[in-house]
């Protein structure tokens, strides 16, 4: 046939399989398994029982042609795994002494070939596709996807949890592919349909053939193709964009809550979704002094997915984790990358043991929802060099500031010299700070974008990262990336008067605000400083809070909770709020940055709000469980919000519109 | 088993008054779904008629009473459905205090077995082939733990093509080696989703261990070197308290064969220190405890 | 592999077998130089994670030692370890670790000899049965030296 399509037999496909073997290429397809027996042990009477055939599927690399699977059944996994592995390595360290070697991990990787992938899974990869690249392109995903080949084998449909129709797929389409067979009379029509698989069709052109008459093949594929599709949309139909809107409209709604109740929170959905992708960063120590960061699959619906270093978690019972599952898949990815976060395969109904049915509760919030809207879809071409997003950057401590028995400040500065001189951020801005074999941690950068050549973070040691950051001393190698997030937007506040309000450990970000505005004192107006700690050990930056005292262009008053005064203190003693509201720092033309403890900023909205501060001239930073910082591991996310992207810095007006989840 | 209308129609009117009476906030017990029986959670006197008890309701519903399930707890006193080997999970909690017997009302139900899979439209005869393995044996099928006791004495459910200790006694007869190569194996499938650890009743720690990071025991990275830590870890914090309910093996996704890990665990304690996991809460559990002439032949 | 010497980590409870180790040393008794020892206050003390931590860092095999039954400084720690490691010990076999890589005792503060016939007899056993490479490379890991 000369219209792009050709038949091809079976034994021929399975032959297909053995040259590419045979050329020593990588074939993925699915393979017969029993789910617990082993190819490696003679034990596999140990689990299957007398006389059963295998009957799971798996996504296995062959190492015969033999072993292909042509049922059209439904792999356990999916996909997924060879494109975002279960665990991988981001890159390998070796510590002696203070010198630190980083090994970086390739992003390039042999070709190969999937053959008789799920139209559903192949059609994941296109959706995930858009997370990995949206500003910083994740190469390693990327690498994978440039080097393999998928060809589809149209489904026949699995059962009655299939629902691919109705969320944008379909059993027989191609997007995330490059070809499709579709089972014909004595084989199957192979077309391909993007250039990799014509190269693949145009490689092995020796087994295919073309003789049989297009007229009988088109007509069988046609029909089984319908058959298969109104069969899929028999099972659900919902619109997608209702959903989409009514999730995003109906947070606190009840009925998401019913619709979780028997969720264990065992993950389960999550391991076998194709386009679940959020993953931990982790550290692995090996031997001494070496290992390896590796990042691998982690679940939202883990209890300790959004736990705080401080103990506080916004998503604390299970009602609340299966809502971000539903919530994210269908509201938060659709409205961010104009793509539903699901191919309706079904996995994830079929593992859930306790009932939970993905059909069932799609169909309860369309039924809800019957709104009609419509999303966008927005791809960017890819731009830039290849490297590895995670790997961090070395910095050498040079100065240790301890400034309460429990907070401590680093400044460092950048091992490579061309980082050192070409770093810039902006106020606002974080990294995340490593100490390997401990692992990463998010602080925001401490000092003004003003002063180059090194960076500084401030924090509390209360974790395994920030235990390992209080125990390094001057001259020790830390790791760094960033910086990531939005910034304070200083050069609006040109002429205005600026009211710094902090309470304890919130003043870090702030201190970084504050001297960005003195190291360029005449562009603004009045600059007001209010802040306030525990106790008087508890004052963070001790010596930078006596300086500004001492300058006559700075207001700042300092003030301890009462019973936190020592006999010789001369600040005020009382909470932040009431002194906020007594030092009454005018609100005309002005803006307030705000930031400390939850209670501390909750209550002092409301009086600046009484001040006359309107919510948009007030700013803070929120400070979530963040782990990539790059808008990628799922963690951070408030609503369709990102932390480490639309934030770390947000504005009252934009915090009150956020869903109550911090 | 059968299912006899007065086992499900006792079973409704009991479900029924408790509510109206503000006795339970909520039942929590099985009913017919889509996919087959399903928990329930039925707050409404009215809507009592959802529940069933067939041979498809192998779901342990005492994971539904762990104190940290949060939102279940919320709902209000619970009155649970148990099976008799669920009675045995029940026994567990109350016996590390992870219980309090006032705070759930039992409605019992008499079993006469399971099957392996509840995902069936509708209830079938259980036969050698699609009975649960873990039924075999059960001593349990009148539960012992209850406010209520409902439906009529059962038979022996059909002993499985393949029991699990014969499972693991085939597995003891392979050479070392091979049973390394078939547990790492198994292991290097586990994906660390921890879908054993939060379905198992008994999984009850506020803090598990592999969430502990300072100092990271389990590496958390599922490659089969840190599974195995995961896996032997979970296993050895559950000997002898493990109830053999199967749910860890049902709800993997994967499909590792952990009821040979637990059945293993069973015939360790049963044969070093003589216990058989029970439904009475005053029995003490073998690890925690000692004999002063405890087996030592491993030891120098 | 003629060369090879394995690496044994030893997990010891403070009051017996430390001290006996110590008495071991102070008699001057020779003994394979192969065991790192990990003091901890009893062996009830000691959690089996402990172990596969070892056997994750490198070691070929492990050693834990205690006090006699009875002797327990801390009276019942012992007991609790006993049971413990009988779980331990035979779910490891069962999963298909040779039972000669883990040694437990019990040696007493008084038996530098005994510690001697442990140490050389545990050192001997896994040397015979090789590296325990395998188990490190569960996981992939990049330039090992085995």
């Amino acid at each position: 046939m000369s219209d792009g399509r050709f038949f091809i037999s079976e034994s021929d496909l399975r032959a297909l399989a053995a040259d590419l073997l045979g050329a020593g290429t990588e074939v993925i397809a699915p393979v017969a398994v029993d789910a617990c027996a082993s190819p490696a042990a003679m034990a596999s009477s140990a689990c299957m029982r007398p006389g059963m055939e295998p009957e799971d599927l798996e996504y296995r690399a062959l190492t015969d042609a033999s072993q292909l699977d042509l049922g059209r059944g439904l792999p356990i996994l999916s996909l997924k795994g060879y494109f975002l592995p279960e665990h991988e390595a981001l890159c390998r360290w070796k510590q002696k002494g203070t010198t630190i070697e980083i090994k970086a991990v390739p992003t390039e990787f042999a070709p190969r070939v999937v053959l008789a992938a799920k139209p559903c899974d192949s059609a994941a990869l296109a959706v995930v596709d858009e997370v990995m690249n949206w500003d910083y392109q994740d190469d390693l995903w990327n690498g994978r996807r440039a080097a393999t080949t998928i060809i589809n084998l149209a489904c026949p449909v699995i059962d009655e949890s299939c629902f691919c129709t109705a969320v944008g797929a379909a059993p027989d389409a191609t997007t995330g592919a490059d070809g499709l067979l579709m089972p014909v009379k004595d084989g199957y029509v192979l077309e391909a349909t993007t250039e990799k698989g014509r190269a693949l069709v145009e490689a092995h052109k020796a087994r295919l053939a073309g003789s049989v008459p297009a007229e009988t093949l088109g007509r069988q594929a046609a029909d089984e193709r319908s058959a298969a599709s109104a069969r899929v949309a028999g099972n659900l139909e919902i619109d997608a964009g209702s959903v989409r809107d009514w999730i995003d409209t109906h947070f606190e709604d009840p009925l998401l809550a019913s619709l979780a109740i028997r969720c264990n929170g065992c993950g389960a959905c999550s391991s076998v979704c194709p386009t679940c992708h959020c993953f931990d960063i982790v550290d692995e120590e090996e031997g001494v002094g070496r290992g390896t960061r590796r990042r691998c699959w982690d679940t939202c619906q883990s209890p300790t997915f959004t736990l705080h270093a401080s103990g506080h978690n916004p998503r604390d019972d299970q009602n609340a984790r299966y809502r971000q599952r539903i919530n994210h898949k269908f509201a938060i990815y659709p409205l961010r990358f104009g793509e539903v976060l699901c191919t309706g395969c079904g996995r994830c109904t079929r593992v859930c043991h306790a009932g939970q049915d993905l059909v069932e509760i799609l169909q309860a919030i369309d039924i809800a929802a019957r709104r009609p809207d419509e999303a966008e879809a927005a791809r960017r071409a890819r731009t830039g060099d290849l490297v590895n997003i995670y790997q961090p950057q070395l910095a050498t401590v040079t100065e240790v500031i301890d400034e309460t028995s429990d907070t401590r400040t680093l400044r460092l500065e950048f091992q490579d010299e061309a980082v050192r001189e070409s770093f810039t951020f902006k106020a606002g801005q974080f990294g995340e700070y490593s100490v390997f074999g401990a692992g990463e941690s998010t602080f925001c950068i401490a000092s003004p974008p003003t002063r180059a050549g090194f960076i500084e973070c401030s924090f509390k040691a209360v974790g395994k990262v920030t235990a390992a950051l209080r125990e390094v001393n001057v001259g020790d190698i830390v790791g760094f990336r960033g910086p990531y997030g939005n910034s304070f937007p200083v050069d609006d506040w040109k002429g205005k008067d600026i009211v710094f309000v902090a309470g304890g450990i919130g003043l870090a970000p702030v201190r970084c605000v504050i001297w960005n505005v003195l190291d360029r004192r005449d562009e603004f107006g009045d600059v007001t400083i209010v802040y306030g700690a525990r106790s008087v050990e508890d004052l963070v930056y001790k010596r930078e809070l006596e300086e500004w005292a001492s300058r006559d262009d700075v207001r700042i008053v300092t003030t301890v909770d009462p019973g936190g005064e020592t006999k010789d203190w001369t600040g005020e003693v009382g909470y932040v709020t009431p002194v906020v509201e007594k030092t009454a720092p005018a609100a005309a033309n002005a803006v307030a940055v705000l930031c400390g403890p939850p209670i501390v900023v909750k209550l002092t909205l409301p009086v600046l709000d009484k001040l006359g501060f309107a919510d948009e001239a007030i700013f803070t930073t929120l400070e979530n469980r963040m782990k990539c910082g790059l808008g990628k591991c799922g963690r951070c996310n408030i609503g369709p919000v990102y932390v480490c992207k639309d934030g770390p810095v947000f504005t009252a007006a934009q915090m009150k519109a956020l869903p109550a989840e911090f | 088993m059968t299912e006899t209308a007065t086992d499900v129609k006792e079973m409704r009117e009991i479900a029924r008054a408790l509510l109206a009476e503000g006795d339970v906030r909520v039942i929590i017990g099985w009913e017919a779904a889509r996919r087959g029986a399903r928990p329930v959670f039925v707050t409404d006197p009215a809507e009592a008629d959802r529940l069933i008890f067939d041979a498809r309701c192998v779901h342990n519903l005492v994971t539904y009473l762990n104190p940290r399930r949060d939102h279940v707890a919320e709902l209000g006193k619970i009155g649970l459905i148990v099976k008799g080997c669920d009675v045995k999970a029940v026994a567990g909690l109350l016996r590390e205090a992870q219980l309090t017997r006032d705070d759930v009302v039992l409605i019992g139900v008499r079993c006469g077995g399971v099957l392996e899979e509840n995902e069936m439209p509708a209830a079938v005869t259980l036969t050698r082939d699609n009975v649960a393995p873990r039924c075999y044996g059960c001593d349990n099928r009148e539960p012992t733990l209850f406010d209520h006791l409902v439906g009529e004495p059962q038979p022996e459910p059909p002993r499985p093509a393949q029991t699990i200790d014969e499972r693991i006694a085939a597995l003891e007869d392979r050479p070392l080696e091979e049973r390394w190569a078939f547990w790492t194996e198994q292991f290097s499938k586990c994906v660390r989703c921890y879908a054993c650890r939060q379905v198992c009743p008994l999984c009850v720690c506020e803090r598990c261990v592999a969430d502990k990071t300072r100092p990271r025991w389990i590496e958390p990275s599922p490659h089969a070197r840190g599974n195995l830590s995961w896996n032997v870890t979970r296993a050895l914090h559950l000997a002898g308290r493990c109830v053999g309910c199967g749910e860890c093996e049902r709800f993997c996704p994967v499909g590792i064969p952990l009821s040979l890990m637990n059945g293993k665990l069973q015939q360790i304690v049963a044969e070093r220190y003589g216990y058989t996991v029970g439904d009475d809460p005053e029995q003490a559990a073998p690890i925690g405890d000692y004999r002063l002439d405890d087996e030592q032949e491993f030891i120098k | 592999m003629s060369d090879f010497e394995p690496r044994i980590t030893a997990f010891v409870c403070n009051w017996c077998t430390y001290t006996g180790a110590d008495l071991a040393g102070t008699s001057r008794l020779h003994m394979a130089s192969n065991v790192r020892i990990i003091r901890l206050p009893c062996t009830g003390r000691i959690d089996p994670l402990f172990i596969v931590k070892a056997f994750e860092r490198g070691a070929d095999g492990v050693i834990v030692s205690g006090c006699h039954p009875a002797d327990c400084h801390y009276t019942s720690g012992n007991y609790h370890a006993r049971r413990r490691f009988a779980v331990f010990h035979d779910i490891m076999e069962f999963i298909g670790v040779d039972p000669r890589r883990m040694t437990f005792s019990w040696v007493s503060a008084s038996e530098g000899a005994k510690w001697r016939d442990v140490v050389d007899e545990a050192v001997t056993n896994v040397r015979a049965l090789g590296s325990f490479e395998a188990y490190r490379a569960l996981a992939p890991v990049e330039d090992r030296k085995a």
